[in-house]
């Protein structure tokens, strides 16, 4: 009991410090850490797979693809001044968790023996349609990615072209003003 | 207090965490860490929904699904912020309400 209500309060406390983190880079570190922290809890509760897609995607994958987009868009000075007042915020975000513990089962089965299918049977079998239309989610992603990547580049590329024209139309104008004195 | 019933309290509050990053953060990237906050969440709440009726593999085949979409959404997520910052120089979301110039 001790170590699972430890491992709860450090996912809090690390998620918390990942959002209120001044630098990109250390949201970035912190987020990997509650992912980890997360997988050894899917792992404490017998979540094996999971656990171990948390800790490759969560703690891996994204850690990657944020560092690179900080290493691409550079460490940016925090702006102070919240999107939504903070009053209202605090208010909103505790009604919320209220409302979701309002929700919470009075009783609920605690440490129940796992007595279900294995976990490639359900993946492929009973939820096969959910497990091709991920499938096809990843691949739309991927398109949807490279679309605006490319974008991107093309508008770079096209205003290097019209640089280059800019700079073609000035050096030829002093050629024409010569041949107008001669 | 149970075990699930602690790790439930766990799963709100980190929901919680998400919300305030959504609200109060204007850095686009950081908001794609409040949406990872919040992907967790659900994540955790899945595994705890299945384990509490002792199906816990049914509890995270949805939770490895969350996973997964969670990561595409942070993948796009990103793209957009790195085209926001070509287009606008910043990474600010209050720099997008050009239509209130």
């Amino acid at each position: 009991m001790a170590v699972y209500i430890g491992l709860a309060a450090a996912i809090l406390s690390c998620a918390l410090i990942a959002l209120r983190a001044s630098r990109l880079l250390t949201s970035i570190v912190w987020l990997a850490t509650t992912s980890i922290l997360t997988a050894g809890l899917l792992y404490m509760l017998r979540a094996y797979e999971a656990a171990v897609i948390e800790l490759s995607v969560g703690a891996g994958l994204a850690t990657v693809l944020l560092v690179i987009a900080f290493a691409m868009t550079g460490d940016e000075i925090q702006p102070l001044r919240p999107l939504v007042p903070r009053r209202l915020s605090y208010t909103l975000i505790l009604a919320a968790v209220l409302l979701l513990l309002l929700l919470l089962p009075p009783h609920i089965e605690s440490e129940a023996p796992a007595s279900d299918a294995p976990f490639a049977v359900i993946l492929w079998q009973q939820r096969g349609m959910d497990t091709v239309l991920q499938i096809a989610l990843i691949f739309i992603g991927l398109v949807t990615l490279l679309g605006l990547l490319d974008e991107g580049r093309s508008a770079n590329t096209e205003a290097e072209e019209d640089e280059v024209e800019e700079t073609d139309a000035q050096t030829a104008q002093p050629s024409l003003e010569e041949e107008m004195m001669v | 207090m149970t075990v699930v019933q602690i790790l439930l309290f766990l799963a709100f509050f980190l929901a919680g965490i998400g919300l305030y990053g959504l609200l109060t953060l204007r850095h686009l990237i950081k908001l794609v860490i409040a949406l990872q906050v919040l992907g967790k969440s659900a994540v955790i709440a899945l595994v705890i929904a299945g384990y509490s009726v002792g199906k816990v593999n049914l509890g995270q085949s949805l939770a490895v699904m969350v996973i997964v979409v969670d990561t595409i959404v942070a993948v796009i997520g990103l793209a957009l912020a790195l085209q926001i910052q070509r287009q606008f120089g910043t990474l600010d979301a209050s720099a997008l309400a050009s239509l209130k110039k």
